[in-house]
């Protein structure tokens, strides 16, 4: 056999068992932003700290709970959650012992300083007066989920 | 680390992250005051283009990019604003998704808060 013809043919060879091992394209391409995570489900009850089922946990270091008050906690990290890089969800649970299971409980959150996101837990009746805006009420979370991810 | 699982995202040579899912995301920041249309942080979008938000009515917005959310493949959010006022981003048309506000008693009500929003659009 021709020389030349085998080394193309071998040529060929490659290029083509090349191209089948190659992994397949994947469907989305586009850059994503890079973020570290905290999920977890929190549980509170009477006046004690909160304590948390820890599922991913990729921030610097571990949370540290505090109860500031009825309904009221802290979660810490030093300067961990960064202002408009901190994105937080929780869920919202359902108490069956109330209004026939609609939603009764209210959990909400915010980013008090870089070094604590603040979780604040009450009744939809604490919302009807004004006054009362920010009254909060221990024993809401049970194994509530929460995620924290923070953007570079 | 990287937003996504293991599995989910590989590295490129220039060090950005490329999701390998097929999941597009957007991921925000969403501050809306007065009557003024929401304005969006945006941390993470690998959806077609930027969302652009618009002012409808008291606790009614407008997320609107072309094509993007796909119907029974679109997944939106919801929850609670520091205030107690309750939100949900929902899908509206396959350009359009809807972010309404009420009160906890069922009113319409401007959300003037900040909000961690998220838009999965699946494959």
């Amino acid at each position: 056999m021709n020389k030349k013809l085998v080394v193309v043919l071998l040529a060929l060879c490659v290029v083509i068992s090349a191209a089948y091992s190659r992994p397949a394209p994947k469907s989305a391409s586009r850059p994503v932003a890079e973020s570290k995570r905290w999920v977890a489900l929190l549980t509170q009850s009477g006046t004690n700290v909160p304590t948390a089922v820890v599922l991913e946990n990729t921030l610097s270091g571990n949370v540290v709970f505090y109860r500031g008050g009825a309904g009221v906690y802290g979660l810490d990290l030093d300067g961990e959650f960064t202002e408009n890089k901190t994105w937080v969800m929780i869920g919202q649970p359902i108490d069956t012992d109330v209004n026939n299971g609609t939603p009764d409980l209210i959990v909400r959150w915010r980013v008090l300083s870089p070094n604590e996101i603040q979780v604040l837990t009450s009744r939809q009746e604490d919302f009807d007066n004004p006054l009362s805006l920010y009254n909060g009420r221990d024993g809401l979370l049970n194994n509530t989920p929460i995620e924290i991810r923070v953007y570079e | 680390m990287a937003a996504l699982a293991a599995g989910q995202y590989t590295v490129a040579t220039d060090g950005t992250h490329i999701a390998t899912d097929g999941v597009k995301r957007y991921v925000a920041l969403l501050t809306q005051t007065g009557t003024d249309a929401p304005v969006a942080t945006v941390l993470t979008n690998t959806l077609s283009g930027p969302i652009v938000w618009t002012y409808n009515d008291v606790g009614s917005y407008t997320g609107t990019l072309t094509g993007a959310f796909t119907a029974d493949k679109t997944l939106t959010c919801s929850g609670v604003t520091r205030t107690g006022r309750f939100w949900e981003l929902s899908r509206e048309t396959v350009n359009s998704v809807t972010l309404t506000a009420i009160t906890a008693g069922g009113d319409p009500v401007e959300l003037n808060a900040t909000i961690s929003a998220e838009i999965r659009v699946f494959p």
